[in-house]
């Protein structure tokens, strides 16, 4: 029994993971493909390649994760409208 | 101490050449205003060159163009000009504005315990976006100017003679109001993506040390 509730809390964990994932390549690939990011020492890089990190959950990949869940979350808080 | 302005613009790849450029802006301003700027362009922005004027010169405010890291900033070819440890008593008495990556973690708070009078940095990645078309013509690119005029207002702030406090503050108002632009109704498709990257910088700026500090 506990263990079914380990496995399901664990698949949960991961669908989540999966879906925050999909949801930052869907946003990131409404950039305007003639627009490069640039992420201080590591480069510039065009929406294409910031999917493909997304994707490989690398360094970088994880900053575009961070950095869209930080904003989304200030969104969703109000924190831009006076 | 003088009114004098160092800037450091390396001006070796992509980035730093759109904050060299974008930089120009300060200095024309700084003219202006009759203030002595100490130029460190390119090879010049190595730590050799900064020891010297800044002994030679005693500039009261100094800003940083480039990479960096929690404990160091950089120069020309990502050489190390500031580092913990090393030569952050190079920052005493000083008004610093870092624009690279992650400087005020550790660098910031140690410059302060050195003696820096202010701090102002960011404790995150420095991001912007910027438009590939126009690498060659920065100051025509609409997409880097929402991110690189905030950026900037700190010092175009410090040089008006307000304090460090409000300069960081104006900054920061300056990325709100652009997020806000970005978030309406009339932004240009796809643009309300540049918004996460401008809170991201928004967030992460910190003014360290004295609040009231005016150069």
């Amino acid at each position: 029994m506990s263990n079914n509730k380990k496995t399901k809390k664990k698949s949960s964990t991961i669908t989540v993971a999966e879906d925050i994932k999909e949801l930052v390549k869907a946003r990131l690939s409404t950039l305007p493909r003639n627009v490069s990011v640039s992420i201080g020492s590591e480069g510039a890089f065009s929406r294409d390649e910031l999917i493909e990190h997304v994707e490989r959950e690398d360094e970088i990949g994880e900053k575009m994760i961070q950095v869209d869940m930080e904003f989304l979350r200030s969104l969703k808080e109000g924190e831009f409208y006076e | 101490m003088n009114r004098i302005l160092l800037i450091t613009r390396p001006d070796h790849e992509t980035t730093t050449r759109y904050l060299s450029v974008w930089s120009g802006k300060i200095i024309e301003l700084a003219d202006k205003k009759n203030i002595q700027v100490l130029d460190l362009k390119r090879k010049k922005a190595n730590v050799k060159e900064l020891q010297s004027r800044i002994s030679k010169m005693k500039p009261l405010l100094v800003i940083f163009n480039g990479h960096g890291d929690d404990d160091c900033v950089t120069g020309y070819e990502n050489k190390i000009l500031v580092k913990v440890g090393d030569n952050e008593q190079l920052l005493e008495s000083k008004i610093v504005y870092a624009v690279s990556c992650r400087s005020a973690v550790e660098l910031g708070p140690k410059s302060i315990k050195a003696g820096a009078l202010v701090y102002i940095g960011y404790t995150g990645d420095f991001i912007f976006c910027h438009d590939a078309c126009k690498i060659s013509r920065p100051l025509s690119d609409k997409i880097v100017k929402l991110f690189l005029e905030p950026s900037n207002q700190i010092a175009v702030s410090l040089i008006k003679g307000n304090t460090s406090r409000e300069s960081s503050e104006r900054s920061k108002k300056f990325f709100l109001r652009n997020i806000q632009k970005l978030l309406s109704s009339e932004a240009p498709d796809g643009s309300a993506q540049y918004a996460k990257f401008l809170f991201w910088n928004m967030k992460y700026q910190i003014c360290l040390g004295d609040q009231d500090a005016r150069f």
